[in-house]
């Protein structure tokens, strides 16, 4: 499977992919990829904006053990059912509620599913400017509101084991707008 | 192929050995390290002790220099303090 990388452009072009340490990367620590370029530039323009330029990445996903939340549907309520399992046991045992990054780091620090070599998921992208549909207006009392629908799945995928990256190659630096 | 049912069954294996003290064990190292990441690239250095005075606002008197048994000892409030570095 191709899949596209962001990052930052930095004084050296990469020969592979940079891990994902971040906060908000709520699947944990890992390398993280778009299934569709669009949603990579998107990425690009948003959020690595540091350096003024940031560049797009591609490479090929050789793996059939992986984990695909956006298409299967067995994998989808199986992938939800162990999350929910671990943040249970998670309250019960400290009486804190965890993030769902920390659900992810726990399954990775614990070593528990070793044979998953990635993980595909979605989220819904919240810009409506590039959107083929304007939002839809409604009225709430008086006031005139505005809801946001997104139709289109942002897939991202998540790797876990490096090894199953191959022909990580720059595909172009684009400048920030 | 991915089995369901063995990842199932590890998962299960794995939280079944955890106590609360294990448990509780990981979450702080993992949000330890969350708070070192935000505090960003750097070193801890390592400083003196600062000394500190706990003063009765009224008497202006000294009640301790760095004792936490104060309270036992002075005849104020908690609200009648403040320390003074």
């Amino acid at each position: 499977m191709k899949v596209f990388h962001t990052q930052e452009k930095r004084n050296k072009i990469l020969n592979f992919p940079i891990p994902c340490v971040r906060d908000d990367a709520w699947l944990g620590e890992a390398f993280y990829f778009w299934k569709e370029d669009s949603d990579a530039y998107e990425w690009g323009h948003n959020s690595k904006r540091r350096t003024g330029y940031f560049e797009i990445y591609s490479c090929d996903l050789n793996s059939a053990n992986f984990l695909d939340t956006v298409f299967n549907e067995e994998h989808y309520y199986f992938w939800l059912r162990q999350l929910e399992k671990i943040a249970k046991t998670i309250m019960v045992k400290t009486n804190e509620k965890p993030t769902i990054k920390e659900l992810n780091d726990y399954i990775r620090d614990k070593k528990v599913w070793p044979q998953i070599d990635y993980i595909q998921f979605q989220d819904l992208p919240t810009n409506s400017d590039k959107s083929m549909v304007k939002p839809i207006e409604y009225r709430q009392g008086a006031r005139r509101k505005f809801r946001t629908i997104a139709f289109r799945k942002r897939i991202q995928i998540s790797v876990y084991n490096q090894n199953i990256i191959s022909n990580f190659a720059l595909i172009e630096s684009i400048k920030v707008i | 192929m991915l089995d369901l049912n063995l990842l199932e069954k590890q998962l299960d294996e794995v939280l079944a050995k955890e106590t609360s003290e294990t448990m509780i064990s990981w979450l702080l190292d993992r949000r330890l390290k969350k708070h070192l990441n935000d505090l960003g690239e750097g070193l801890f250095a390592n400083l003196p002790t600062n000394k500190f005075e706990i003063i009765n606002k009224k008497e202006r008197t000294i009640i301790n220099n760095n004792s936490i048994d104060f309270l036992e000892n002075a005849e104020v409030s908690e609200f009648d303090y403040f320390f003074a570095a």
